[in-house]
């Protein structure tokens, strides 16, 4: 097979070096793009091994290759594919590692982005901005697609647009009135990590487990205050699962019935189900398991399947009860998840689910469409040729483009189209990480510093080794640090502190917490207000961080424009809000379309 | 506390992480959970080939106010004989000195690279303890 463009290359192509990070769906089209197109010089990052579930569009890995390395095999198969002709150099490992310095992303001249999730972005594109090497990023979910580049300094980063706050759902609606097989999968999803994970007291069921009056009211032995529901570790399996069957879908749905009286006005109550009775009742039914995933199962068959799986889940993996983790991968948890949901729906008179829908749902995840991820691939490569064949001097704004590939294509004079381009923005001034935005949180002191470390630290602000430098009042007090050298005396200490209320470190309303990444080169400065109400039962929010412009930044500029674009972006600017998977939707305009138009003729 | 001292001392410590020479330590103090950034605690290898190799030399640098206008105090803890060392262990070094070679962009690496140095190759012209210079020339 020849490459498309002809032999010598376009522009010099092939010795341009090229990072690609992620060898999945887009990943795999992206390579075979990049060679065909004259790149020789690939590097290609991926930590993740073949899954059976990745053949159907993943096209450089067949049957066999199943359990190896994506890199290493990816690889392989492009080089075979083009004779040799382009070099991919594979490493195994994930990008956040500290070995991937930002050095290590300085030797190459464009960094494409073939990522599943937003951590990994964020950390990418706070290296590149680092090393100051353009990157392009990507992303394909479902029909939708979107590519877009970062050009360090002149262009928006990942980070300037406020990141996605997943959707949540109002307590009561999981908790007494569903509506959607969504609703009853939420709640399963909580009552598997309440019966099997670990103890989470923001557990939406967590009044379940200890609300026992039920059980002494139809005559069951009192049991043991706190996690009452759990499995005690002296039933067997039969009365574990006898006994959360007949809480969660009798006892429980009476109360309910009684409580919400108001709302069955309207609607039809919900009628309680004694699952027991029907999956003893139908014990030759066939087993759910063994059904494609795909079907929806019978009540009769969700009875027998939650069941079953109750029981195995005591008699086969008791040791790990309290400590396993949902995971859509886990067929006893999917198992579990699908029935229960799919219960809860009958009880409700919410249409059932297949286990394949449930796990789409519960695993958060759109299933993949390849010739998204082609449409995808292709437009990352174009990006890619106009960055490294972009003449000195040009405005990057005038070169590259943000292009959405859409559900439905635009109708326009020229004809229909499914992508849709815009042009890119200026560097957000209030960006905390491109233009040295000062950002302002606002928490509960009596917090330990952990939660501080896990929410917002590596959640919310996407660090991997945070240190946390506080100044209260001209002291400096360095109450953490992570990452490599560090003596083993010092992680303890760090350790003990994760431990303390953030009160107890001396960090106060007015501390200034200087909170930076080794591996990303990002400091921060973020002023701190307590604020003793939140995450309480009237404010469930537990944190609040606002990005502000500094004052330096903001005295330089015409401050009213600044300011309102400010403004707009910490309310979320609806326009280009992004989604959990990068992907943003935007209304159409004459000026894009015409801007779509141009830039199509430009590529033939 | 100086802004200028403190804002700068952080980044040493940033800095040493990310990058400092094999066997030392230098961090800094701890007392009742509140970190001293203008006290560190340090730790110099003897070289290898010398008569101080295996051997760990602990030192405490105290940073001034000042600093990095001017250059903070070395002390080795216990103090070292040495005829570039006083009895209380404060080190006498050129590049430690504001007269002679301090500038403020000499890092805590550099010193303590400096004063490792220092140790098998005293400077004769400048002694700082009378019996140890005695016996070494």
């Amino acid at each position: 097979m020849d490459t498309v463009i002809s032999n010598g290359g376009l522009n010099g192509l092939g010795l341009k070096k090229v990072l690609v990070v992620g060898a999945g769906g887009v990943g795999c089209e992206l390579l075979k793009n990049l060679g065909m197109s004259g790149f020789e010089r690939v590097t290609l990052i991926d930590l993740d091994t073949i899954d059976v579930s990745n053949l159907n569009r993943q096209f450089l890995f067949r049957k066999e290759h199943v359990g190896q390395a994506k890199a290493k095999i990816a690889a392989a198969a492009i080089e075979k594919m083009l004779h040799g002709k382009c070099k991919v150099d594979p490493i195994v490992g994930n990008i956040k590692e500290e070995r991937f310095s930002a050095k290590f992303f300085g030797e190459f001249d464009v960094v494409l982005n073939a990522l599943d999730n937003l951590d990994a972005r964020r950390h990418v594109n706070r290296m590149c901005l680092n090393a100051k090497v353009p990157m392009v990023e990507s992303g394909s979910t479902g029909y939708l697609g979107q590519v877009t580049v970062v050009h360090p300094g002149k262009t928006e980063c990942y980070d300037c647009n406020p990141a996605p706050v997943p959707k949540t759902y109002a307590v009561c609606t999981i908790r007494s009135t569903p509506e959607k097989p969504v609703h009853c999968v939420v709640w399963a999803k909580q009552l598997f990590e309440l019966l099997f994970g670990p103890e989470d007291e923001s557990n939406l069921l967590a009044d379940l487990a200890k609300n026992d009056e039920d059980a002494a009211e139809n005559g069951a032995t009192p049991m043991a205050e706190g996690r009452s529901l759990q499995w005690d570790r002296k039933q067997s399996s039969e009365d574990f699962a006898e006994r959360v069957l007949k809480r969660v879908f009798w006892n429980d749905v009476l109360r309910q019935r009684e409580v919400a009286e108001e709302t069955w006005k309207t609607r039809a109550p919900p009628e309680p189900l004694d699952v027991l009775k029907i999956a003893k009742q139908n014990a030759d039914a066939d087993a759910p398991t063994n059904l494609l995933d795909q079907l929806v199962w019978t009540k009769e068959q969700n009875a027998k399947c939650i069941f079953g799986v109750l029981k195995r889940f005591v008699e086969r993996r008791n040791d790990e009860i309290g400590n396993i983790q949902f995971d859509k991968d886990d067929d006893d948890v999917l198992a579990f998840v699908t029935s229960a949901a799919n219960l809860r729906a009958s009880v409700y008179g919410v249409e059932l689910s297949s286990a394949f829908a449930v796990k789409g749902i519960a695993g958060n995840i759109i299933h993949a469409i390849a010739t998204t991820n082609a449409i995808v691939a292709a437009l990352i490569v174009l990006e890619t040729i106009k960055i490294v064949t972009i003449d000195q001097g040009t405005d990057p704004k005038d070169a590259s483009l943000t292009t959405y590939v859409k559900r439905f294509p635009n109708s326009t004079r020229r004809g229909k189209f499914l992508v849709q381009t815009e042009r890119l923005q200026a560097p957000n001034r209030a960006c905390f990480v491109c233009s040295k935005g000062r950002l302002e949180l606002e928490i509960d002191l009596s917090r330990k510093l952990q939660f501080l470390i896990d929410k917002v630290v590596r959640g919310n602000l996407g660090m991997i080794n945070p240190s946390i430098y506080a100044t209260t009042a001209g002291n400096v007090n360095i109450i953490y640090e992570s990452g490599e050298g560090l003596e083993p005396d010092e992680v303890e200490m760090y350790e003990s502190n994760a431990k303390k209320s953030l009160s107890d470190l001396n960090v106060g309303s007015g501390s200034t917490l200087e909170i930076g990444d080794i591996s990303q080169s990002l400091n921060l400065s973020v002023l701190v207000t307590h604020n003793p109400a939140l995450g309480s039962e009237a404010d469930p929010v537990e944190f609040s961080v606002t990005g502000s412009i500094p004052e330096s930044a903001s005295a330089e500029a015409p401050s009213s424009a600044v300011e309102e674009e400010a403004l707009q972006r910490s309310n979320g600017n609806k326009k280009r809000r992004r989604k959990d998977d990068g992907v943003v939707f935007v209304p159409t305009s004459k000026k894009e379309k015409l801007q779509m138009l141009s830039d199509m003729i430009e590529i033939e | 506390m100086s802004g200028i001292a403190v804002g700068r001392l952080q980044q040493e410590r940033k800095d040493w992480r990310q990058d400092h020479p094999h066997g030392f330590f230098a961090k800094p103090t701890v007392a009742n959970g509140q970190t001293n950034v203008m006290r560190w605690e340090c730790g110099i290898p003897g070289k290898a080939n010398t008569i101080f190799e295996g051997g760990l030399y602990r030192l405490v640098i105290e940073f001034l106010d000042e600093y990095p206008s001017r250059p903070p105090r070395c002390r080795f803890t216990p103090p070292l004989f040495h005829p570039n060392v006083y009895p209380s262990g404060t080190v006498c070094l050129s590049i430690l000195d504001a007269e002679k070679g301090w500038r403020p962009s000499i890092t805590v690496k550099q010193i303590l690279l400096g004063i490792q140095d220092l140790l098998d190759t005293p400077n004769l012209n400048d002694p700082a303890n009378s019996s140890a210079y005695t016996l070494y020339t």
